[in-house]
């Protein structure tokens, strides 16, 4: 058990470790991502 | 011979082939899943439960299929849920984001090659202990 428990820490490490060195990207300018109205707020000026 | 927590089994051809239908049931609904994390989840589940009054092999490969989507479900649930909020609401694309979606892309699919060696071996009746949720599983076949 002990084991297992401490291979899960490892491996939820590694994935927090992966995720914060890919979010020091700046993937929004990058890909040039712009960001859309949502769908409510798209429905509401359709209806103003 | 195949030995799970002390017991040696030498599982039979219908056995093998149960026990790797656990880990196909995942990647059969694989397409389903994908918009809906919790469908894997509830198949592997249906699943455990139609078999856990089977034999040993059988119970064991249920069983660790079923932890490996439960770690997988937390994960793929959040980056659903931020999905929604991104089209439903008034959140927007962020780095942080795209970097977990990326993140989840990749334990997918290093979970998904997992589960298929898992089927694989199984089906040929060799004992596979995957990292991490094959001790969890000796704890819960335990009891």
């Amino acid at each position: 058990m002990k084991k297992a428990l401490i291979q899960l820490f490892l491996v939820v490490s590694a994935i927090a470790l992966v995720f914060f060195l890919l979010s020091r990207v700046d993937w929004v300018s990058k890909l040039g991502i712009k960001n859309l109205p949502s769908i409510n707020e798209a429905k509401i000026e359709k209806y103003l | 011979m195949i030995r799970i927590e002390g017991t040696e089994i030498n599982p039979s051809e219908h056995e093998a082939e149960a026990a790797s239908s656990s880990y196909l049931m995942s990647l059969v609904v694989v397409l389903v899943g994908i918009p809906l994390p919790v469908i894997n989840l509830i198949a592997t589940i249906m699943f455990f439960i139609g078999n856990r009054k089977k034999t040993l092999f059988v119970r064991w490969h249920s069983v660790q299929a079923l932890l490996s989507q439960l770690f997988l479900f937390f994960m793929n649930s959040y980056g659903f849920w931020w999905t929604i909020a991104i089209i439903f609401t008034s959140k927007e694309i962020t780095n942080n984001y795209i970097a977990y979606i990326l993140t989840i892309f990749m334990v997918n699919v290093v979970e998904l090659v997992a589960t298929i060696y898992a089927a694989l071996e199984t089906r040929k009746a060799r004992h596979v202990r995957m990292p991490i949720f094959a001790e969890f599983t000796d704890q819960i076949i335990k009891r």
